[in-house]
């Protein structure tokens, strides 16, 4: 395609100003509220951690159970503004740069496709203003980077179909390499899309050799970044799969049954992005000869979008994101299919205003039809109480986004550890998420994380700090602490945090003669 | 066909002559003697008083070095996968040319030791589509030849061959020939073949159609090189995939930009009349094509690519192959010395950006192939020991920036081998590009043998054996 002109440099940054502004505000009134992402503050935590644990920084305290791409990008951010790092406030920034990258690349797309102002930014507005999206970026999750990666890698691999251009195969390996290193779910996407380069290369001739060496081409910077990490777990961590272990396997508690999937997965889909099951049904039904480009640009969106659908469904366990609610399960899918019906619903507009004069009496009425039948199905199923968007457009504006956790006992408990501290002392901080106190407190070097751990193993000493997740009772705490001469000294009750100062116990009392 | 002609009042060394702050018969000029003096002495004494610190601003700068050429090649084949970097000629605009507009056209074919190849030469040479009334074709060969001088004589060649035989005198390089060859042209046009190469037929069509398409200013088109023997062995398998790099996607990126460019050692197509205001080749430069490719930049000629393939034979030995890159390391580092000569003034006849791509392209090849070995070193030292002193060089900053270079900028340049392959629809040879670190081993003794032959023997011309793949 790219038929259409190149954006104009002050279009560009009136278009990523203006969302990532408003992801900025949406973000903040978030953190103001007490609301942050759980991963996203792990991400942080860790690249806090590589800049400020030791004296030296050190990569290898990056953690290796998520993925390290957020972390990497969190880096830039506690290096130069360890105040905004502490005080959460990278996570919304990173999120409104991502989110405006995003609308900055779809709106490109939809000038490479031909559409007008007119019609792409209401595109734009459509995916970045959609309350998962936004709900996202605001938190600075993972999950936004993903939306940027994926709508790159998809965009990249329906250009490469349709023109043979080895500079789009070799971008959507590096979009799809970013998706992988942002969130391990996009393992389904990039199998689908292996599958269908493959199934695409083989098309056009030459037999093997050509799958073969597209195929490596494609899947060579994947497997390279997927072999780091995995030395770089084997020589940290002592196990090669450590990310693997910690992050699937324990995913695995609760598998929903497969007509709950069926429906759900539906329901995400209409809710996500409505035209979509009309833009499928126009890539089913499009003559080759009205729309050729759009239907080869098309296949391979309806079969990345199919893939990502069927990886769900075959490990339900990998999506563990976003407080393990209905929506954890479904939301890459959803952002799959509200990514790639973007990039096809800009793809085939184009086409069709492009087209030629006698194409255009060609109305896809059907689709359209499919359309307004998917929208209407979305109203549907939001008022009729069934499975409803986690947030509004309005209500993520002002700071009520979803996968949103209170952090407020977390922050309160980091205030008083901080306060507390004295030079020479170590604070203790026991239990899930530790790291959002240790961060908050903005001490890494002085504090020690335990995400679960007998305090009789702990090295504690008199005069040390202890944060302890699960509010044990004083008397149970002092009789555990008694063991090790030590006795605690009550600093806060906040939520499920309790912050106490260790001392040492008196002697017990002598038995009388 | 015409007698052996043996000009006597020709100057092979004109640059020498008129240019001699461009020519590499001193490899070194005074003021480059002195400031290497300078810098030494000023290592040895930061080394003396500073250890560490003066290992780690060493460290720094091949670092920030290495980052900079890995960005800038990678969007040097960004820009070029990206456009057209060549000078669109059609089939049909070939097709639609007049025999009688054709400009008239000189081939030159230096010629060193290869009887053997001769008669294919001969015959390749007779099937170029171009007029024969428009074309002359020297053969250049060397007065001390006989075996080759015998072979021309004993040929039935058409009336359009010359055959030009080279006083034997120094420095004995190819460049010297051409220089003879230049004097000679009678055309509008002239282009180098090697003796083994076998260029597409409609090449000189295309390049004269191109001349025309092409801006006042440029004065040379640059056809690519690729090899008919890649499959030989694994050797030329990779030297397959860095000429596809090379040609396919880093010298049209750098048309594209503007920038100065190495070029090729044939197919560079030229206008004569720029050619002989610029006093031809620099006999002394044993790379003289970059050089010359940079002298053209620098009086404000520019050169493109045209979308036309010389297919040549790749060295498919070991020891060939080393001597044969040993040259080519050699003439860049002779030509980054004798460019850098004046720096400053440099920067004003190339631009920044061209000043810049200079220092990346002919510099970095340079400077990578040197110091990779010590950064392996290092790197396998400090697995084996985690030694403290390996750890001292690499303070935040600068650990940051390496550890990016090693897990990124390795990467880039072995996946660029893997695009060159795939670009030139070498499927099969994708594979092997994979492991090209092993091939950058090879690539860094050859510069080391390069480094110490520019001290004791600058001007020597390492010749390649051709004709290794047919007697396979």
């Amino acid at each position: 395609m790219d038929g259409g002109k190149p954006v104009p440099r002050v279009e560009a940054w009136v278009v990523f100003l203006a969302v990532a502004g408003l992801c900025l505000v949406s973000g903040l009134a978030a953190l103001r509220a007490g609301r942050a992402d759980w991963d996203a503050l792990l991400a942080l935590s860790h690249a806090f951690d590589v800049v400020f644990k030791e004296p030296r920084f050190n990569l290898g305290l990056m953690g290796f159970s998520s993925p390290p791409l957020p972390t990497l990008l969190y880096l830039p951010l506690c290096g130069f503004a360890p105040s905004m790092a502490m005080s959460g406030l990278a996570c919304p920034v990173l999120g409104a740069i991502v989110l405006g990258a995003t609308a900055v690349m779809l709106n490109g797309i939809g000038a490479a496709c031909g559409l007008p102002w007119a019609l792409r930014w209401p595109l734009v507005a459509c995916l970045c203003l959609h309350p998962l999206v936004l709900s996202l970026a605001a938190l600075g999750s993972p999950g936004c980077i993903l939306v940027c990666t994926v709508l790159g890698a998809a965009w990249s691999v329906m250009r490469w179909s349709a023109t043979d251009n080895l500079r789009y195969l070799l971008l959507s390996a590096l979009f799809l390499t970013a998706a992988l290193l942002s969130a391990y779910e996009a393992v389904w996407l990039l199998l689908a899309a292996t599958a269908y380069v493959a199934w695409r290369s083989y098309r056009r001739g030459e037999g093997w050799p050509r799958v073969e060496g597209t195929l490596i081409a494609f899947l060579l910077p994947v497997l390279y970044s997927a072999g780091v990490w995995i030395g770089a777990n084997w020589a940290i961590m002592g196990d090669p799969w450590h990310f693997w272990r910690t992050t699937a396997l324990s995913g695995r508690g609760a598998p929903m049954p497969l007509d709950a999937w069926a429906v759900s997965l539906v329901w995400g889909m209409l809710l996500s992005f409505p035209p979509i099951v009309g833009l499928v049904f126009h890539e089913i039904r499009s003559r080759p000869e009205a729309m050729r480009d759009a239907r080869s640009e098309g296949r391979p969106a309806a079969w990345l979008v199919i893939g990502v659908y069927l990886g769900a469904i075959a490990s339900p366990g990998l999506h563990s994101a976003a407080g393990r609610s209905t929506w954890s399960a479904m939301l890459l899918p959803a952002l799959a299919a509200a990514v790639m019906g973007s990039v096809l619903l800009g793809s085939i507009v184009g086409q069709y205003l492009r087209g030629p004069r006698s194409l255009r009496r060609h109305v896809p009425v059907g689709a359209i039809g499919l359309a307004v039948l998917g929208i209407a199905g979305a109203l549907w199923i939001s008022g009729a109480g069934g499975i409803t968007l986690p947030a509004s457009v309005m209500g993520g504006l002002r700071g009520d986004v979803a996968f949103a956790a209170d952090i407020s006992a977390e922050r309160a408990t980091a205030a008083v550890v901080a306060s507390s501290l004295a030079a020479g002392q170590t604070a203790h901080v026991v239990g899930w998420p530790g790291y959002a106190v240790s961060l908050l407190a903005g001490t890494p070097s002085r504090i020690l994380q335990y995400p679960s751990a007998r305090l009789e193993q702990l090295p504690l000493r008199a005069g040390d700090i202890l944060a302890i997740h699960g509010a044990p009772a004083p008397d149970a705490l002092n009789r555990t602490l008694a063991s090790r001469g030590l006795q605690a000294v009550p600093l806060g009750l906040h939520g499920p945090w309790m912050a106490c100062r260790l001392s040492a116990a008196p002697p017990p009392p002598r038995a009388p003669r | 066909m015409s007698a052996p002609q043996q000009p006597r009042a020709i100057d092979p060394l004109r640059v020498l002559h008129e240019r001699p702050d461009e020519c590499a018969n001193v490899t070194l000029s005074p003021a480059q003697v002195a400031g290497g003096v300078l810098l030494v002495l000023a290592i040895l004494l930061g080394l003396l008083f500073a250890f560490i610190p003066t290992l780690i601003a060493i460290n720094a700068f091949f670092i920030a070095f290495y980052i900079l050429q890995s960005v800038y090649k990678f969007v040097l084949v960004s820009r070029s996968l990206g456009r057209q970097a060549e000078v669109p000629v059609s089939p049909e605009e070939i097709a639609a040319l007049c025999d009688d507009e054709l400009p008239t056209y000189t081939v030159l074919i230096p010629l060193y030791r290869e009887a053997a190849v001769l008669p294919k030469l001969v015959r390749g040479l007779c099937e170029l589509d171009y007029p024969a009334s428009k074309l002359q074709i020297q053969l250049l060969l060397e007065a001390n030849d006989r075996e080759t001088i015998e072979a021309a004589e004993g040929m039935e060649l058409p009336e359009h061959f010359v055959k030009v035989v080279v006083p034997d005198s120094y420095p004995k390089t190819k460049p010297k020939a051409c220089n003879y060859g230049l004097e000679l042209a009678t055309s509008d046009l002239l282009v180098i073949y090697d003796a083994e190469d076998v260029p597409e037929r409609d090449q000189l069509k295309k390049a004269a159609c191109a001349f025309t398409k092409a801006p006042g200013n440029v004065a040379c088109l640059q056809a690519k090189l690729n090899y008919f023997n890649q499959r030989q062995n694994l050797l030329t398998r990779w030297f397959t995939a860095d000429y596809s790099v090379w040609f396919d996607l880093l010298l049209p990126g750098l048309t594209s930009s503007g920038a100065p460019v190495p070029l090729g050692g044939t197919s560079n197509h030229f206008r004569v009349d720029v050619l002989r205001e610029l006093g031809g080749w620099d006999p002394f430069n044993v790379t003289e094509d970059c050089d010359l490719g940079v002298r053209l930049h620098k009086h404000g000629f520019r050169t493109l690519m045209i979308d036309s393939t010389t297919w040549e034979e790749a060295c498919s030995e070991f020891w060939s192959w080393i001597r044969q890159r040993s040259r080519w390391v050699k003439g860049y580092i002779q030509t980054y010395l004798v460019h850098m000569r004046r720096p400053l003034r440099l920067v004003g006849q190339l631009g920044p950006r061209g000043w810049f791509s200079f220092q990346m392209t002919v510099g970095g090849s340079i400077v990578c192939f040197l110091v990779n070995p010590i950064y392996w070193l290092l790197t396998l030292l400090w697995v084996a020991t985690g030694a403290d002193l390996i750890k001292a060089l690499f303070p935040t900053p600068i650990y940051v920036a390496g550890v990016f270079c090693l897990l990124v900028g390795n990467f880039v340049f072995v996946y660029l081998n893997v695009v060159g392959c795939l670009n030139r629809r070498y499927y099969d040879l994708v594979k092997h590009a994979v492991i090209t670190p092993l091939y950058w081993l090879m690539m860094s003794w050859a510069a080391y043998k390069a480094a110490g032959q520019l001290i004791v023997n600058p001007h020597y011309w390492e010749k390649t054996t051709h004709g290794l793949f047919k007697s396979n």
